[in-house]
């Protein structure tokens, strides 16, 4: 009699419980996918702000075509539509992000060498709204690498794994800064130069 | 009468000081002078509230009809007795209530502040949004102090605000915040609204909150910080943007010098600083207290100065915005 109760007892207390991880798993995964939609929207602004980047520095920097014809494509590459369920689609779209970012800080570090470029007004304000987009889209990538690692680490520990599994719950990449040179040491003398 | 600080902002607005407080000292002295027969009139007049209270009660008892059997003449006697003890008290306090206006005026002018002692103009309704003060009914505001630091503006007063609890016989007052409020400019803007408050613990943290509309919690990545604080905001994009890992390191540098019980708002270019530290940032000199103590003076300086290590331990004035 009793065994005839524990049993089922012990299946319902199951069910529940990994109803409530997948319901966890969810809630991490639309988190993830807001905190990626986040990211979309800050990168957006930089990607507005782009066009007009460009047309100030064909102005004076006659030498920098190569850099320029790149972002231009790389900017292209982000635009392109991309689906946010598909984790290896995610990671395609941030990896174009980062090296439009990339080129973008080597754009601006390359305008230290044009001196009109650097005194025109029009081009003081554009870096400063670079910089102000910049934090934006920084700050968007924190709260996406936040609600990712959650995600990750629910989907990779059993039982999260399992259930993940039967759920179609996948693990999403994180959006990483990839820029040697913010990695490397300053030198204080070339700076200071 | 130097005091080492560890802050360098601190030490150098206090320079020159010592030259500053000889221009105070006359006016000190012209005070101090009248300081023993304030206390000694005042104090017989407390002494006399006694007599007032039983005289209070014959000429009540004399000018009406004793056989009505009112609370009249009690009332009366009440009435002349605490009139009597309060006058008494108010002429006592009036030597050092003057001195300490006239140290708090000048110090704060000295910093290149501007001082008032009514603090009903401060902008407390920037406070009202239920997140980062507790809920009151009833409020003191005193010793508003107006000005800039670095070129930041920055406005304080010192705080007490109390709530009435209970109900009936075992109603009383009880004080909820003890403290100054700061509002000053935060060099980037925001469009919803960024709170952090002291950390609550587990269970704190899981019923903080609960009921009032503070905005999602945000996980930050520093532990240092997670330990010390806890961060609501209505966007949780927006609250990164503004605890940027530097402020991070910012925010707990003002923890260790101010204490666990500050709570920060950021709301449009505003910052707003709540520090229920349960003290009166400028107390009056007290009764005995000897009122050209330079000392007294000095002290006074550097709790005003106080205010300048809020905008500098922040680096409000930071220009790189991070």
């Amino acid at each position: 009699m009793d065994l005839f109760w524990i049993v089922p007892g012990l299946a319902l207390v199951a069910a529940l419980l990994g109803y409530g991880w997948y319901v966890s798993l969810i809630v991490r995964r639309n988190r993830a996918r807001e905190a990626l939609s986040s990211v979309d929207v800050q990168l957006r602004k930089r990607f507005d702000l782009i066009p007009n980047v460009l047309k100030l520095a064909q102005r004076y920097m006659d030498h920098e075509k190569g850099l320029l014809a790149e972002i231009t494509a790389l900017r292209a590459r982000v635009q392109e539509p991309y689906s946010g369920q598909d984790p290896s689609a995610v990671a395609a779209h941030l990896d174009a992000s980062r090296a439009l970012e990339t080129n973008l800080g080597r754009l601006f570090a390359l305008a230290e060498n044009y001196p009109d470029l650097k005194a025109d007004g029009t081009v003081i304000r554009a870096q400063q709204t670079y910089e102000e987009v910049e934090g934006h889209i920084s700050a968007a990538r924190r709260f996406y690498n936040s609600a990712v690692g959650d995600l990750n680490n629910a989907v990779e520990i059993f039982p999260g794994s399992v259930i993940a599994g039967w759920a179609n719950v996948r693990p999403m990449p994180f959006y990483e800064l990839d820029e040697p040179v913010a990695r490397q040491p300053v030198s204080v003398d070339d700076v200071m130069r | 009468m130097t005091a080492a600080s560890p802050h360098p902002g601190f030490t150098d607005r206090l320079a020159g000081f010592d030259g500053h407080w000889r221009s105070i000292e006359p006016e000190l002295r012209r005070i101090e002078a009248g300081r023993w027969i304030s206390l000694v009139g005042g104090g017989v007049l407390c002494v006399l509230a006694l007599p007032a209270f039983v005289l209070g009660i014959a000429l009540a008892d004399w000018l009406f009809d004793p056989a009505a059997g009112s609370d009249g003449p009690w009332l009366a006697g009440a009435l002349l007795g605490a009139g009597t003890f309060m006058v008494g008290g108010y002429i006592a306090h009036a030597p050092s209530r003057n001195a300490g206006l006239l140290i708090k005026e000048r110090v704060a002018r000295f910093l290149g502040f501007s001082y008032q002692e009514d603090a009903s103009d401060f902008p407390l309704g920037a406070f009202d949004g239920g997140d980062i003060l507790p809920s009151y009914s009833g409020k003191s505001l005193q010793d508003h102090i107006r000005g800039e630091v670095s070129g930041v503006p920055i406005a304080m007063c010192d705080a007490e605000l109390t709530e009435r609890r209970g109900s009936g016989k075992s109603s009383r007052t009880v004080t909820v915040f003890r403290g100054p409020l700061v509002v000053s400019v935060f060099p980037k803007p925001s469009a919803g609204r960024t709170i952090v408050v002291p950390d609550g613990g587990a269970i704190g943290n899981f019923f903080a909150g609960r009921g009032q509309d503070v905005g999602q919690r945000v996980k930050l990545e520093s532990p240092d910080f997670e330990r010390a604080f806890e961060v609501y905001s209505s966007d949780q994009v927006e609250a990164r943007y503004l605890l940027t890992p530097t402020m991070m390191e910012r925010l707990l540098a003002f923890r260790a010098r101010f204490g666990s019980r500050i709570r920060l708002a950021f709301a449009e270019r505003q910052l707003l600083i709540a520090i229920d530290d349960r003290r009166d940032w400028f107390p009056d000199p007290g009764l005995f207290q000897k009122l050209t103590d330079p000392a007294l003076v000095r002290e006074q300086a550097e709790e005003i100065a106080r205010i300048t290590e809020i905008v500098e331990t922040l680096k409000l004035n930071a220009e790189t915005r991070i």
